[in-house]
């Protein structure tokens, strides 16, 4: 199931009716990029895949726990396992100078538009 | 055999329940909703072993030095604020799931810690708290010798 960017209320119900869509992401627009933010807190940045297949922004990933014998779980309300997420970009985005980091638990996915899609001020004589 | 009584209509009833909830997400009752869904609560596990509690929460994004952690008796606090990160002005916000503000959580530990050794540790988004179970509390092991 994919999140179409401009569509977010439909994103909502689709996550809230049909169980879970994780990990949480925003999606922000500046003059000349789209940023993701993902929250995966305790995933490590190898087991973190990030590819766009013609318009479809794909972030896949697994987020492993760390079980040691011997402990009793008292509680527990983290996610574990795999995850995918898509989302479709839309038109005149620069698929090739994407950029990802991923630090303090956010992976952070920078799209940058193409230079046709990019505002153009314009002096007024 | 038990006796089910027949509601054929059920079913339908059931549907007209869902129409009328999506209706109510689309007005008002979707605001409460949202707001419930957008506070702040880190996910916890909380795990005990021989020696200690170990609480685990997701704070991904959060700075150190904006995290409270507090222990009173049995009782750990977890408190602090998420803050949007760098964010321009000329942004669009296209879609938002992550949730923002203060936030604080308290977990009751089922046996007493020792308040004076608690360390706790904040690395890619994860605090996690090590309580060591008081001496009073840890389990004893009594041997008895056979003769």
């Amino acid at each position: 199931m994919y999140n179409v960017i401009f569509s977010p209320l439909a994103a909502r119900i689709f996550r809230d009716n049909v169980g879970y869509a994780w990990p949480d992401v925003d999606i922000a627009e500046s003059s000349d990029s789209f940023s993701f933010t993902f929250e995966i807190p305790g995933a490590l940045k190898e087991d973190i895949k990030i590819w766009i297949d013609k318009d479809i922004l794909t972030v896949t990933g697994e987020k492993k726990g760390s079980n040691s014998d011997g402990q009793k779980t008292i509680s527990s309300e983290r996610n574990f396992g795999n995850f995918e997420r898509s989302f479709k970009l839309p038109e005149h985005v620069d698929k090739n100078n994407v950029q990802a980091k991923f630090v303090d638990g956010l992976l952070v996915v920078i799209i940058p538009k193409s230079q046709e899609a990019k505002v153009k001020e314009i002096t007024i004589n | 055999m038990a006796l089910v009584r027949r509601r054929p209509f059920r079913d339908m009833y059931s549907l007209q329940d869902e129409i009328n909830r999506m209706f109510d997400e689309f007005s008002g009752g979707a605001l409460d909703r949202v707001d419930k869904m957008m506070k702040v609560v880190p996910a916890a596990d909380v795990v005990e072993n021989k020696d200690n509690f170990v609480v685990t929460a997701e704070l991904p994004g959060i700075r150190k030095d904006e995290i409270r952690v507090a222990v009173q008796n049995n009782t750990l606090m977890i408190s602090g604020e998420k803050k949007k990160e760098t964010e321009n002005k000329g942004d669009t916000w296209h879609h938002v799931e992550r949730s923002y503000g203060t936030f604080s959580r308290s977990f009751e530990l089922p046996a007493m810690v020792d308040s004076s050794r608690i360390k706790a540790d904040f690395k890619e988004g994860v605090l996690i708290v090590e309580l060591p179970k008081a001496e009073a509390a840890k389990p004893k092991e009594i041997r008895i010798n056979v003769k």
